[in-house]
């Protein structure tokens, strides 16, 4: 099976909210910001970024934590509640600002909802798109002379 | 053989989980918790500025852990016999064992001044402490003693609340052990735009009152005061090794990269406990959650047979300071000069951030940032893989 990861175009996102409200209502089965596992970031009213879990390979988040909260399984970077101790090392290293923290320091991330992102259906606008990694891993972010992507495949080498 | 560990925080808690799965037989295991179930010291924050239930606090894997059938003793390990390979408890007994996991954690600091015992005088620390603060009325003056990350936190909690809140600071700068001065004076200005009193260089000298404490005393000032916290740091709990011959350094045990203590087949790790720190090797003792689940794992691919050292330990912490995103990976310039290097360091400021990073000879060992907006974004990463390609 080709690995499918999200593809963010934060360029052509409207702010309409509709993908965070999906993402919270599949995961809580309530409309509500704080438990979405997506965040639309504006900065002096201009989207400028959708923070989302890109499941890197290898994931800075998974590396770092302590607790073997963080770990993946085909092709995703899923995060275990139970096994979680909210210490956010993995917030810190996390490099598309994906892991939030939710009520009572509860961490949440994007689990790709087993493979079938609601945020995704949502979108009006295609800035999320669902495509196979291989092709999203060519889009650098903010003018960088890397992928994150390739950072990581250098140092995971390394 | 049986393992017994002594401390059920993270420390405690995490050695059981890893023993359990590296195979070790779990019967075998015998987990004494002075405190059950076991719960997140970083969670208690948001419990009280969400006004939630304790219940949050609570980590999982108690259950899986008492489903594989570890042993949990309620119970407080008083008495240490390293010739026999025995353990006295409060209300247990003596117990045997063939590896001991000495994880008793930390203990609230607060230092020796006039009126600490009086009755509004408290820490925030653990959830009895989070219970008193729960309770306090709006109406309070709170003094909070300490800017570090658990002062800060608190700070921030209780203002969300409504409460009048002033922190106290003996250094220079908030937050001193985590940020340095030019980002340090970016937080603090935004605290003090959200309602929070900010006192900098400020020495409290003691606190005055009946029963009850009703003034505080800070660099030769008298301000009235309803409830004291105290956030002045954490030191190891280490009254049950003490004069058994476990080497120990500043009061805290010393252990190797292994995680056992001077002693063998008797282990350490938590905030009792010193760690290595990865960039300049040295011992440190760096009381964090995460680092006690480092060695955790450590210690228990080494008593089940796989011998394991660390490399050591590149800080990693993230705290929401009230709405401000706080992120430090590798080393602080204060904590590089305080281990004895000399770094440089180099601030930047993008409309989402102010960041600075720490060089030693040119080459990256820390990073420090903090944003105000809802991007949590940054490069801490980056600097974060350097320093591991770099120093390991």
């Amino acid at each position: 099976m080709v690995k499918h990861v999200l593809d963010i175009d934060p360029e052509k996102c409207n702010a309409c909210m509709r993908c965070v409200f999906a993402c919270s209502l599949a995961r809580g089965g309530v409309i509500d910001e704080r438990q979405a596992m997506i965040t639309i970031v504006v900065e002096k009213g201009v989207v400028v970024d959708i923070a989302v879990c890109r499941h890197c390979e290898p994931a800075p988040c998974v590396n770092v934590c302590e607790f073997d909260a963080l770990h993946v399984e085909n092709g995703r970077v899923i995060l275990d509640q139970s096994k979680c101790t909210t210490c956010k090392a993995c917030v810190s290293v996390c490099p598309f600002g994906a892991i939030r923290e939710s009520y009572g320091g509860e961490l949440v991330k994007c689990d790709l909802c087993g493979g079938d992102p609601e945020c995704v259906k949502v979108c009006p606008t295609g800035a999320i798109r669902y495509l196979p990694a291989h092709l999203v891993k060519m889009r650098r972010v903010g003018g960088a002379t890397r992928t994150v992507y390739e950072y990581l495949e250098i140092i995971g080498r390394g | 053989m049986k393992t017994v560990i002594i401390g059920g925080g993270i420390g405690g808690l995490y050695t059981a989980y890893y023993l359990v799965k590296y195979g070790y037989k779990p019967s075998n295991i015998v987990l004494v918790a002075a405190e059950w179930p076991p719960y997140s010291k970083h969670r208690l924050a948001e419990i009280l500025g969400e006004k939630l239930s304790i219940d949050y606090a609570y980590i999982g894997i108690y259950n899986t852990l008492l489903d594989k059938g570890v042993k949990i003793l309620q119970d407080v390990a008083i008495r240490l016999n390293i010739s026999n390979k025995t353990v006295v408890l409060r209300h247990n007994g003596e117990i045997t064992y063939d590896s001991i996991v000495i994880a008793t954690g930390g203990k609230p600091f607060i230092p020796p001044l006039k009126g600490t015992e009086l009755k509004n005088v408290m820490t925030f620390y653990d959830l009895e402490d989070l219970k008193k603060l729960s309770k306090i009325p709006r109406t309070a003056r709170v003094a909070v003693i300490g800017a570090g990350l658990v002062g800060l936190s608190a700070a921030t909690a209780l203002n969300r609340l409504g409460v009048r809140v002033t922190v106290y600071e003996l250094m220079e700068d908030i937050l001193p052990g985590v940020i340095d001065h030019p980002l340090s004076t970016k937080l603090k200005k935004y605290l003090v735009s959200k309602g929070i009193k900010i006192r900098t260089r400020s020495r409290v000298e003691g606190i005055i009152g009946g029963k009850t404490a009703r003034e505080i005393k800070v660099s030769g000032r008298i301000e009235p005061v309803d409830v004291v916290v105290f956030a002045t740091g954490v030191r190891p709990n280490t009254e049950l090794v003490k004069g058994s011959g476990i080497e120990m350094l500043r009061g805290a045990i010393k252990i190797g990269r292994n995680g056992v203590t001077s002693i063998d087949g008797i282990y350490a790790t938590g905030d009792c406990a010193l760690s290595h720190d990865l960039i300049t090797g040295k011992e440190v003792y760096r009381p964090l959650g995460f680092i006690a689940a480092h060695y955790a794992r450590i210690i228990a691919r080494n008593i089940t047979g796989t011998r394991k050292e660390t490399r050591g330990i590149v800080p990693t912490i993230y705290e929401n300071i009230g709405g401000a995103h706080v992120v430090r990976v590798g080393l602080s310039l204060k904590e590089a000069e305080s281990l004895g290097l000399s770094p440089t360091i180099k601030c930047e400021e993008t409309p989402s951030y102010a960041s600075c990073t720490v060089l030693q000879d040119q080459t990256p060992i820390g990073y420090e940032a903090i944003g105000f907006s809802n991007k949590i974004r940054n490069k801490a990463w980056q600097i974060y893989y350097d320093i591991h390609t770099m120093f390991s």
